[in-house]
Parts: C-alpha cells; sequence; structure tokens
C-alpha cells in the first residue's frame, strides 16, 4: 500500500533478488552464521570420525556404566563402549540418513509441486489430491507396518521419511510457483514462444531455487529427528548406530534407573544442537527471502526526528 | 492572508541497512509549502520525487526508518515538535488523508458506515443517533446515498468507494485534506466527478486541500497553485495559471511538454490518413471479424448432472479489428471494457467462443498453443509494466537473447550479438555497450519498458500488440516510448495495435482509434474524425471529461455555478 511506498524506493530493496545475492544476504547474519558453524563443525566431525574416535565402536573398552572420567569423557554405556565415539559414529549415519531422505522428499516435493502449479487444471487436481493422501499417513504406524513386514532396516527408514515429508515442499513450492506463473514476464516469455520446459527450467525455478535450499536445510532438521525418533522406539536396523539407537540401547537397559545419565545425555544433546544449527540457517534463508519481514510492519519504534541545530543542509 | 498548514524546511531521509553498513537517503531536500483556507495546492512530480513522502510526514504516517526534520504548522503552531507524540492529536481530527488505493484502504469485512463511525469514535467527535445521522450527512455530502452505510466496500464502485473514502476524511472536520493520487486508479469519466466533488467539498467547507499527483492537468483543472518537485525539492511553486503560460524551470515546462492534449489547437498535426495502401497485398496484416470472448466459470457438479449450461456473460462480444502493415490502431477504452481479453485473444491465450481471427490471412482462431509457437514471431506484445514484464534476474543481453534461442535464431554467438545490438540500437538504447550487461532495476522504466520492446522487435515480427505501454510511465518518459512505436511503424512498417485508456495518447499517435465500451466497439474511425466530430454518445462523454492542462479552459470551473 501507501504507506510502503517509501521503502521501496530504497534501491536494495530491488537489488536483493536472485539466488546469490540472497544468500550473500543472508550470510551477513548472526544467527546464519552460527548456525552454518555449527551445521559444519557437525558435518566435518561425522566425516573424519573414524579418525578421530578414541576407542572401539564395537568392542568393549571400559567397565559397565563407568562415569566420565578424562580418559572416557562421555563415560561408557551398558556395553563397556566409550560414548563419545558412539556419538561421533552414531552423528555420520544420523546424518546421512537425514540428508538422504530429506533429498529424496525434496525432490519429490519439488517436482510435484512445479507441475501442480506450472499447468493447474487437472494435473493440479490429481497431484494435489495424492498429496492429501500421503498428508494423512501417520508416519510411525506406517514404520511399524514396514519394520514389521520387511524387516526394520536404515533403507526402509529413509524411504519411509522421505516418502512422507514431501508433501509440505510440494505445497510451498505449488503455491509460489502459481504466482509466479501468473508474473507477467513468464506471461511475456510464453508470448514470445517459449514451450512449458524453457519457461520452467529458465524462469521458475532459478525463482524458487533459494526457497528450495531453505526448505531443504529446515526439512533436514525433521528428517533427523524422525530418524532418531524411530530408532529410539526400536523401529531402524538395531545394528547401525545413530544417535536414536544410542539413546535406545541405554534407555533399555536402565540406564536411566541406574543413574548412568551419560549414556542418553550425549547424543539427545547433540541431535538438540544440530537440528537447532540447521534450523538457524535455515529461518534465516527464509527471511532473507521475505525482506519485507525487515521493514516497520514489525517495528516497535516510530520515525524519528532529526533535530537541525549545529548542522545545515551542508552538514548532511 | 492567514495560513492554515504550511510545511516549511521539511527534510526527511531513509535508512536502510545495506549488506556491510547503513546508508542514508535523503528523500525530501528543504520543502516549503504554505495554504489558506479553502486554497487549494497540487504537488506535482514524478514517481520518487518525494511527493507523496512529504504529506504523509505532515500526517506523521512514516515507516521506523525515516528520520525527519523541519516544521508543519497547523493554524500556526508546530505539530512536528515532538514526533509521534504532537502529531497523533491532529491527524485525522485536523489533518485528514484520502488514500491512493480506495479498495485496500478499506477493511473488506467491515461495512462503510461502520469505518466512518470508527474515525468518529476515536476521536469522540459523535456518539450514538447522533453519529448515525452524521454518516448518513456524510455521504449525502460526497454524494452517496445515505442508506448506503450498510455496505460493504466490494459493494461498491471503485469511484463510489473513492467518494466514501473522503467522506472518511472528512469525519472529524478537518480543516486539512492531503490527497495523496485519488483518481489514478480511475477511469476518466470517474476521476472527473471525484475532482469535481473534491473541488466542491474544499470550497463548502473551507478546506486546505494538498493535491497529490503526476497529472498536471487534473492540477491545472482543479487547484490554485501547484509545486513541482524534482528529486526531492520543489523546483518551481506558482499560480497554476503561471506555470502554464510562464514555466520559470526548465523541468516544469518538460512536464507540460509532455502532457498529452487531446483538444491541441486547431493547427496542431492530429496524425491524418496514412501512406496509400495501394501497393499492400490484398489481405490486412490482422483481421479479427465478431469474436466473442466469455471467460467460463466453473459448473458445479449440480448444474452438470441436470445438464444446465451457465448463462456466461461475455467479455468481448462481436468486436471486428483490422489492421493494415504500417498502421497504428488504438482500442481505447475504461478498465473492464474488453480491451485487454481482445488483445489476448488475438494472441491466442484466451480462446474465442466466436468468430474468427485472421494474421497475414491465415486463420488462427482455433490453434493449439503447440501450432501458435512458430507464429509467435510474427505477432509480439509489449506489456503495461515494464516493472513487471521483466526478469529480474536477466541481464539486458540475456532478455533480449532469450527470444532468439527460443526461436533458434543465429546459429552463432556472433549472428545473434549483431541481432541484439541492432534490436537495443533500434530502440534508442545507445551506446549499446553500455546497457547489454546491466539488470532491470539499474534502468529506469522507460528505459525498461525499451528494452521489452527490443525483446519484441528482435524477432522482427509484423504485427506489435501493446497493451497500455506507457501507463505506468512517468510523464516525461513516455512520448519518447510512442515516438519509437510510431517510427517502428513507419521504418519497419509493422502493424501496432495499441490498448490505451488515453484519448489524447490515441489522438496524437494513431491513425485510426476504435472505442470499447462494455465489451464492444461503440465507434472506429480515423484518428482525428473520432476526437473532433465523435459520434457516439459514450465517446463524447469520455472526450468532455479529460481536464485540460491549461487552466484557462477550465472543465471544472462551472461547478461554481
Amino acid at each position: 500500500m501507501t504507506l510502503s511506498l517509501p521503502g521501496a524506493a530504497t534501491p536494495e530493496a530491488e537489488t536483493r533478488l536472485g539466488f546469490w545475492p540472497v544468500l550473500n544476504d543472508v550470510l551477513h547474519q548472526p544467527a546464519a552464521l552460527a548456525g552454518l558453524a555449527i551445521v559444519t563443525v557437525f558435518v566435518l566431525l561425522g566425516i573424519i570420525s573414524p579418525l578421530i574416535e578414541p576407542y572401539s565402536v564395537r568392542e568393549a573398552t571400559c567397565a559397565v556404566f563407568e562415569p566420565p572420567s578424562w580418559q572416557h569423557w562421555f563415560g561408557c554405556d551398558d556395553g563397556g563402549i566409550d560414548v563419545f565415539s558412539l556419538v561421533l559414529r552414531g552423528g555420520r549415519i544420523s546424518m546421512i540418513v537425514g540428508a538422504t531422505a530429506t533429498l529424496i522428499a525434496i525432490g519429490i516435493g519439488a517436482t510435484v509441486g512445479i507441475l501442480s502449479g506450472y499447468f493447474g487444471g487437472w494435473v493440479d487436481t490429481v497431484l494435489m489430491r495424492i498429496t492429501d493422501y500421503f498428508l494423512v499417513i501417520p508416519q510411525i504406524v506406517l514404520m511399524i507396518v514396514i519394520a514389521a513386514v520387511w524387516g526394520p532396516s536404515l533403507s526402509h527408514v529413509i524411504i519411509v521419511i522421505g516418502a512422507l515429508m514431501w508433501t509440505s515442499t510440494a505445497r510451498l513450492i505449488r503455491a509460489q510457483v502459481k504466482s509466479l506463473r501468473e508474473r507477467v514476464y513468464v506471461k511475456r516469455v510464453e508470448a514470445l514462444g517459449a514451450s512449458h520446459l524453457h519457461i520452467i527450467i529458465r524462469h521458475i525455478l532459478p525463482q524458487i531455487g533459494p526457497l528450495l535450499v531453505a526448505n531443504t536445510v529446515l526439512a533436514i532438521t525433521v528428517a533427523i529427528f524422525n530418524e532418531t525418533a524411530l530408532a529410539f522406539l526400536g523401529l531402524s536396523d538395531p545394528t547401525a548406530i545413530t544417535w536414536g539407537t544410542i539413546m535406545e540401547h541405554a534407555f533399555d537397559r536402565a540406564a536411566v534407573s541406574s543413574g548412568a545419565w551419560w549414556a542418553i545425555v550425549p547424543a539427545g544433546v547433540a541431535v538438540a544442537v544440530l537440528i537447532m544449527g540447521c534450523y538457524m540457517l535455515g529461518r534465516s534463508i527464509e527471511d532473507g527471502l521475505n525482506p519485507r519481514l525487515k521493514v516497520s510492519y514489525l517495528s516497535l519504534h516510530g520515525w524519528k526526528l532529526r533535530p537541525l541545530v549545529g548542522r545545515g543542509p551542508d552538514a548532511i | 492572508m492567514s495560513s492554515a498548514f504550511a510545511i516549511q524546511d521539511l527534510n526527511i531521509w531513509f535508512g536502510a541497512n545495506t549488506g556491510s553498513g547503513r546508508a542514508e537517503f535523503h528523500v525530501v531536500k528543504n520543502v516549503s509549502l504554505e495554504l489558506a483556507p479553502g486554497e487549494r495546492l497540487g504537488l506535482v512530480g514524478e514517481s520518487g520525487s518525494g511527493k507523496t513522502t512529504t504529506i504523509l510526514a505532515a500526517m506523521g504516517l512514516l515507516p521506523a526508518n525515516a528520520e525527519v526534520s523541519g516544521r508543519i504548522l497547523l493554524d500556526g503552531t508546530d505539530i512536528l515538535r515532538s514526533g509521534e507524540a504532537s502529531v497523533a492529536p491532529h491527524r485525522w481530527k485536523d489533518i485528514a488523508m484520502v488514500f491512493q488505493g480506495a479498495m485496500s484502504a478499506f477493511n473488506p469485512v467491515r461495512t462503510i458506515g461502520w469505518q466512518i463511525a470508527e474515525a468518529m469514535q476515536m476521536h469522540g467527535v459523535a456518539r450514538g443517533v447522533a453519529m448515525t445521522r452524521r454518516i448518513g450527512e456524510l455521504l449525502e455530502l460526497v454524494g452517496i446515498p445515505a442508506d448506503h452505510a450498510a455496505r460493504f466496500p466490494h459493494q461498491l464502485s471503485g469511484g463510489m468507494r473513492q467518494r466514501a473514502m473522503i467522506a472518511m476524511a472528512l469525519a472529524c472536520e478537518p480543516k486539512v485534506l492531503l490527497a495523496d493520487e485519488p483518481t489514478t486508479a480511475l477511469d476518466v469519466m470517474v476521476q472527473d466527478q471525484v475532482m469535481k466533488l473534491l473541488v466542491r467539498l474544499s470550497k463548502e467547507l473551507n478546506l486546505a486541500l494538498v493535491l497529490v499527483t503526476h497529472d498536471l492537468a487534473i492540477v491545472a483543472q482543479s487547484c490554485h497553485r501547484a509545486a513541482v518537485m524534482l528529486k526531492g525539492e520543489v523546483v518551481e511553486q506558482g499560480e497554476v495559471g503561471d506555470l502554464y503560460h510562464r514555466p520559470k524551470h526548465e523541468y516544469t515546462r518538460k512536464l507540460f511538454e509532455a502532457t498529452p492534449d487531446v483538444f491541441s489547437t486547431p493547427g496542431a498535426p492530429i496524425r491524418t490518413s496514412p501512406v496509400s495502401t495501394k501497393t499492400e497485398p490484398a489481405s490486412p496484416l490482422l483481421e479479427v471479424r465478431d469474436i466473442s470472448v466469455s471467460y467460463p466459470r466453473v459448473r458445479s457438479l449440480r448444474d452438470v448432472m441436470r445438464g444446465v449450461e451457465l448463462d456466461v456473460p461475455s467479455a468481448v462480444e462481436n468486436v471486428s479489428l483490422h489492421v493494415d502493415r504500417g498502421e497504428m490502431v488504438a482500442l481505447v477504452g475504461q478498465s473492464g471494457s474488453g480491451k485487454t481479453t481482445t488483445l489476448q485473444a488475438i494472441l491466442g491465450m484466451v480462446k474465442a467462443r466466436s468468430g474468427s481471427i485472421h494474421l497475414n490471412g491465415r486463420d488462427v482462431t482455433g490453434l493449439t498453443s503447440g501450432q501458435w509457437r512458430p507464429l509467435r514471431r510474427q505477432v509480439q506484445m509489449i506489456y503495461q509494466d515494464p516493472y513487471e514484464s521483466l526478469d529480474l534476474r536477466y541481464r539486458v543481453r540475456s532478455t533480449v537473447e532469450e527470444p532468439l534461442r527460443v526461436h533458434g535464431i543465429g546459429l552463432t554467438i556472433k549472428e545473434r550479438d549483431s541481432l541484439i545490438h541492432a534490436a537495443l540500437e533500434r530502440v534508442g538504447l545507445t551506446p549499446v555497450e553500455r546497457y547489454l550487461n546491466r539488470f532491470p532495476h539499474e534502468l529506469s522504466g522507460g528505459q525498461r519498458q525499451r528494452v521489452a520492446i527490443a525483446s519484441a522487435i528482435v524477432l522482427k515480427p509484423e504485427l506489435l500488440l501493446a497493451d497500455e505501454p506507457v501507463s505506468m510511465l512517468d510523464v516525461s518518459v513516455r512520448a519518447g516510448v510512442l515516438e519509437l512505436l510510431d517510427e517502428l511503424r513507419t521504418d519497419a512498417r509493422m502493424g501496432i495495435l495499441m490498448i490505451t485508456h488515453d484519448l489524447s495518447t490515441a489522438a496524437h499517435y494513431a491513425d485510426r482509434i476504435a472505442v470499447m465500451h462494455q465489451g464492444r466497439i461503440v465507434e472506429e474511425g480515423p484518428a482525428a474524425a473520432v476526437v473532433r466530430s465523435p459520434k457516439a454518445d459514450y465517446t463524447r462523454a469520455l472526450l468532455a471529461s479529460i481536464p485540460h492542462p491549461d487552466p484557462n479552459r477550465s472543465t471544472l470551473a462551472d461547478l461554481s455555478a
């Protein structure tokens, strides 16, 4: 409306468009930097974990439920295995599962969303009804069924998370594409005689790119969280070491009742911190995409008076 | 002369956080204005000149990133003295504002009456029965029947909404009324009525009125004085007559020159009939015969089962048009008259229900989008808003190159480059090198429109469809873009079908004018004939409502009687 005009008149309100400018803008926010730092540290630790694990993750190296000490920073679990090494190794698999499931989810979600939003009509109706159907499948129940039928395994966890998580991405992308579809420049390119594929690849995809990135980062948090939850319920591969199975084992074997908090807490904190990092990064990208959030609507203070004492127009 | 309202040395800065630091924009510089009671002042300027910001400062409605200095005097007291705290008590009570978009300034889920009452309750002006009576009075004052108070904004027409907006502004009997482009979104005829209303109110209620607009003709017809703003400064201020006859500042003169004048002096060269068509091939470039278009509504399942056909109103009914090579035809009409739909049908973007469209003698009426694609080279479209019609992530080079890629023209980069250069030169973006690597946001509105035109003509089309190609541009650059279209018409022998709501523009540049009203063409003929001796009543009414830039030839003056 009229009131937003003065804000829009500033030049950089317009320059912040496109993929790289947005990301560049995002990386100047403290929250984004902190999130990025957390994620980077976790990813690096995950990659080099086999090299830096102080003890074996398969064989006992200390007493059952030995409390934390200088030799075993996070103590030991019920089998006498070093928890610090377990958490390092568990993060590796948790993150791989989370990232793979997210890629599947975003891939399906983006494809469905773009097709649905771009073509509209019956394509939209069919795809959205399918989406609605997937939206109401309860994840845990499906996982229990799959674990019961095919046996628990990591790939089943990935498939279930991936196949159920794409719905929100699809709806989000569809809404964006639907509005982009009505933009004059898309109409103009269509009137130039461009094919649908050309328009989607050259004009639609780059516009929703940053949104997809934000969505991916946010989806990873959900995927890791879900993986942990499913593993904790014993629906994942019991032999794989993930943060979820670490906690499940400890819980199963009475770590809580014997007061061995160190068997459960480190993995839980690791999940929480990684999710927080991803969330901070994802939200910063989302905010960067929506510069309107930054202007006056949410601001509590109003315009200011500038005293002219001692400064004329020349002093400016 | 005691002043009712004065702005003294107003300066406004906007701060903005850029990636690395804080930048500041000085958007209003030392603006001083003064109004006596009952006086009407026009604040004229192009977009971004700071005119809206100036009056928002007087209302204390600036966004949080603004800093203000200067004085705003209301009956001699400085209401800006303690910032928001001292402005707030006067807002709406002494200074009221009419906003630009009447639709978005109303709450859609409340009745008009409720929203007017809200303003009065807020300031404790009236309550109970007295308030209901007052709302009725206010509505009658602006020419809306009192019982319309129970209506919702969407139940009123655009003009009525703007009137209701004015009634709301008058609710607390202000002494000063600030009107921000009150008629910009309205059609000429409604604009005429709203302006007459504002002038009448200012006379009857002794209101000081500041009218912010980019349209000099409106100011000339309705205001005593005018202030011309350029880049945040008032460059000239004076009686409207003086400004029109003896502009001192270069910019004022330019603005008046750029304002098209449909009633231009008899000797002025309104375009006469074009070059003889004898040498042209027999079939016209574009021939539209009796097309009707209706937007189908989705039938409910029940209707489908019963086999009920919905009675759909036609957006376009039995429209016939033809455009020859080297000819510009203007399609004139108000919003909602079906102009754009006609263009969409010609472009094959919407299906015509009946009738036929021939392009170069070829029937294109029922073609699928796949069959259309190779033909798109021949017909290109220029859109209204150059801020919307360019992909902001594309440099000028890529924007102009895109059509070549789409149609597989020019095998080598060199070949394509020379075509791009030629097109950009053609539209006057020279030297070409300076523009090739720019992004749209680094260009002015006029330059953007030229880029859009370049990307249309790089395909060397025979027919150009232009949908209000200059209505979003500032007055001073309009002429340039229209001249360019005119050159394309004469030099490249393109046929141009231009939509416009502005009869003056049509009269100056088009060979023929077709006037459209409610989906039908009510009058068609050579431009000069349509403007000088209109046959249809509607055309006559349209002509009568166009404001004249010469204040002495007032069309609004007669209402003082």
